[in-house]
């Protein structure tokens, strides 16, 4: 019970989208995300948050470009193992007519895609940054993430 | 004159054969016999139409030969440009499509144009089986040609790809999104490459279609008389498709319905945006005249899957829309001259856009997917006659039928086009049988040719009648075509033929391998799931 008692609230939290309030005006890390979390956005308006061992990346799309897509009705996924360099097409989604290939912000392994996605496509709409992100990526490379667009300059980009 | 960009165009490419082909026919009734395909453009409008005459002729300096090897460094010097194929095959025209798209400028914009020979053409995320009957699209359209009677012209212009008075269909999975079309004669394809970017929307390019669509309707009746033009009003509806409502003529009861007269479907990489849509301005095998026509109902014939009832599919699934034509042609080379008239105006409309007036036109063709040409679109064109392609690619779906009285149960999933789990459960039979179904197993759907060695002959009658049920829901898969003919009749031995009939469904079938001849009719040779 304990246990338990004290891991729900982590996994929601952790699975929860962001409250509007992150993406409504909010610049700074808060303490207890830690600052090891990086998440960083590609031009291509896809998203990479690495855990906290610093290894492993999610990636997914952004808020704005779900909203753009609209209902996404499929997803292709990527395979799982499959070694891919920055910029490679690791998937797709189909939204009104529209095919859309989502790139890899980084080099790396793809050790893990959303299932999910391939049952319920518009999880993507609903948690485009949260419960629909797309691959989890074993980055080979960090020093790519530094060239990558930071929440600000990504907001900056999008505005533009 | 408009004679200068695009002849210099065409001469490079003049001696290939599928430009004479295709323009034979609007060098019969056109004054510019010796120029080439420059033909179709010069005095087929007026005014605005002159003006972008004059424009072209601005950037008769463009070495065209390397426009598209070159495609980047051409893009980069001319942020707006046209590209014209006179090539019919849907595979070069997708994939130098995806070579525009793939390697343009970044920033530039780019308008292409294309008209294929009969095809059904399905989305990047359809499921073949379900999207259109694929026994009838092999055996091919039946061409009709009552409008043409005693006009000797039509008969050339099939009789490079017709078989038997069957024209053949080619079996095309595009890059883009979206649902099924066919394609033919009468069918002009637009595709709008731009970047994806604040401005770009998915309706954006299908008002400039209409715009054009407006004036050229003005043009036409004013040129030719209201009978040539078959629509009244045209808009672009909330599913980014072009509709249109139909001119009451003689009196004719008006007629508020709309029809489709062009689809929209997208394809979204790197920054980039491609916008593509099939416009149908006078298709011969769309009902035009009579009622009652079978020409009506060919083209909906071909996009009824008779394995509907038996799939559970991911991916897409194309939404059924009425379609008509937007113009009248009496002659065949008419359908010519309406196309390229359309296409001039909208390169006008799209230069005017983008305040581009002296947009180059670039014509290309077969000669520029060839191997030594271009290496890249060669490629693309290889892959995209691949049943890996074609059929693997296909969004993971599930089989399931019952028969005998719900006796015996078929089912099996089906992942990147490979069998998985096939489970034939026999209420009041042995068991074994199961074994000879789950042979299937890991096999490429595709690739059964018969479904002979899986469906014990235990069944007795139910055996022969669960293969045709088989055979006709997945019928087998002849290759994608590569000169626009129909497979050898060798291959086609086993044709399946369901029709409508009184009482039912009647399912005709004749098969290679044994003597077993089947003819069933009745609701029961097709049993819900």
């Amino acid at each position: 019970m304990a246990v338990a008692a004290r891991f729900v609230p982590v996994a929601r939290r952790l699975a929860a989208p962001r409250p509007q309030i992150w993406r409504a005006g909010m610049r700074r890390t808060f303490a207890t995300r830690g600052p090891l979390m990086i998440k960083k956005y590609t031009e291509d308006h896809e998203w990479i948050e690495m855990d906290e061992g610093d290894k492993i990346g999610t990636i997914g799309i952004t808020q704005y470009a779900s909203k753009a897509l609209g209902d996404v009705v499929y997803v292709e996924l990527p395979e799982v193992g499959m070694e891919v360099n920055k910029g490679d097409t690791i998937g797709a989604v189909e939204s009104v007519k529209s095919a859309s290939d989502i790139m890899s912000p980084v080099s790396g392994k793809i050790t893990e895609a959303n299932d999910v996605l391939g049952d319920k496509p518009g999880t993507i709409n609903k948690g485009p940054e949260a419960e629909g992100w797309f691959a989890k990526i074993e980055v080979s490379d960090k020093g790519e993430l530094e060239g990558l667009m930071s929440k600000d300059e990504y907001d900056a980009f999008e505005k533009d | 004159m408009l004679v200068g960009a695009l002849s210099l165009a065409s001469r490079c490419h003049t001696s290939h054969v599928d430009h004479r082909r295709v323009l034979a026919y609007a060098s019969q009734s056109l004054a510019l016999r010796g120029h080439g395909h420059s033909v179709q453009c010069a005095g087929s409008f007026n005014g605005r139409w002159r003006r972008q005459s004059r424009r072209l002729s601005t950037s008769s300096a463009i070495d065209t030969n390397n426009a598209l090897p070159r495609i980047k460094e051409f893009t980069t010097q001319h942020p707006v440009s046209i590209f014209r194929s006179l090539s019919n095959d849907p595979y070069h025209n997708l994939a130098i499509e995806n070579y525009l798209l793939k390697n343009s400028e970044p920033n530039s914009r780019i308008l292409f144009t294309y008209t294929n020979r009969p095809c059904v053409v399905f989305g990047r995320n359809q499921n073949p089986w379900l999207e259109c009957n694929i026994a009838k699209v092999q055996e091919g359209l039946a061409w009709c040609t009552p409008d043409w009677a005693g006009d000797t012209t039509i008969k050339e212009v099939n009789t490079t790809f017709e078989e038997n008075g069957l024209v053949a269909l080619d079996l095309v999975r595009r890059r883009s999104g979206g649902g099924t079309v066919i394609h033919d004669v009468g069918n002009l394809n637009f595709s709008f490459i731009v970047p994806n970017d604040k401005d770009f929307t998915r309706n954006k390019h299908a008002w400039l279609v209409v715009s054009v669509l407006r004036d050229y309707q003005q043009h036409r009746e004013k040129k030719h008389g209201s009978a040539k033009v078959l629509f009244d009003k045209v808009r672009v509806n909330e599913r980014h498709d072009i509709v249109m409502t139909r001119r009451s003529i003689d009196g004719d009861v008006e007629d508020t319905q709309e029809y489709k007269a062009s689809g929209s479907a997208f394809k979204l990489t790197r920054g980039r945006a491609l916008h593509h849509g099939t416009l149908l301005h006078s298709s011969p095998n769309v009902g035009q005249t009579k009622e009652g026509d079978a020409r009506a109902s060919t083209f909906s014939t071909l996009l009824s899957s008779p394995a509907r009832p038996f799939l559970q599919a991911k991916g897409v699934t194309s939404v059924r829309s009425p379609v008509h034509n937007l113009f009248r042609v009496s002659k065949p080379e008419g359908r010519w001259k309406l196309a390229s008239d359309l296409e001039i105006a909208l390169g006008s409309t799209f230069g005017t856009m983008y305040n581009d007036h002296n947009a180059p036109c670039i014509v290309i063709g077969d000669k520029d997917c060839h191997r030594e040409v271009n290496t890249e679109i060669h490629e693309d064109v290889q892959e995209m006659m691949t049943d890996e392609w074609r059929f693997c690619q296909t969004p993971s779906f599930e089989y399931a039928s019952t028969h005998s009285d719900g006796n015996i149960k078929l089912q099996f999933d089906v992942k990147h086009g490979i069998i998985q789990s096939a489970i034939l459960h026999a209420a009041d039979r042995t068991s074994a049988a199961n074994t000879g179904f789950a042979a299937l197993e890991g096999k490429k759907l595709h690739e059964v040719q018969s479904w002979k060695g899986f469906i014990p002959e235990t069944f007795e009658a139910d055996s022969a009648q669960i293969r045709a049920h088989l055979a006709s829901v997945f019928p087998k898969i002849h290759p994608a075509n590569t000169n626009g003919k129909l497979a050898p009749t060798s291959i086609i031995e086993e044709k399946s033929a369901a029709e409508r009939a009184p009482g039912g469904i009647a399912i005709k079938r004749r098969s290679g391998e044994g003597n077993e001849e089947v003819e069933e009719r009745g609701e029961n040779v097709i049993i819900q799931r």
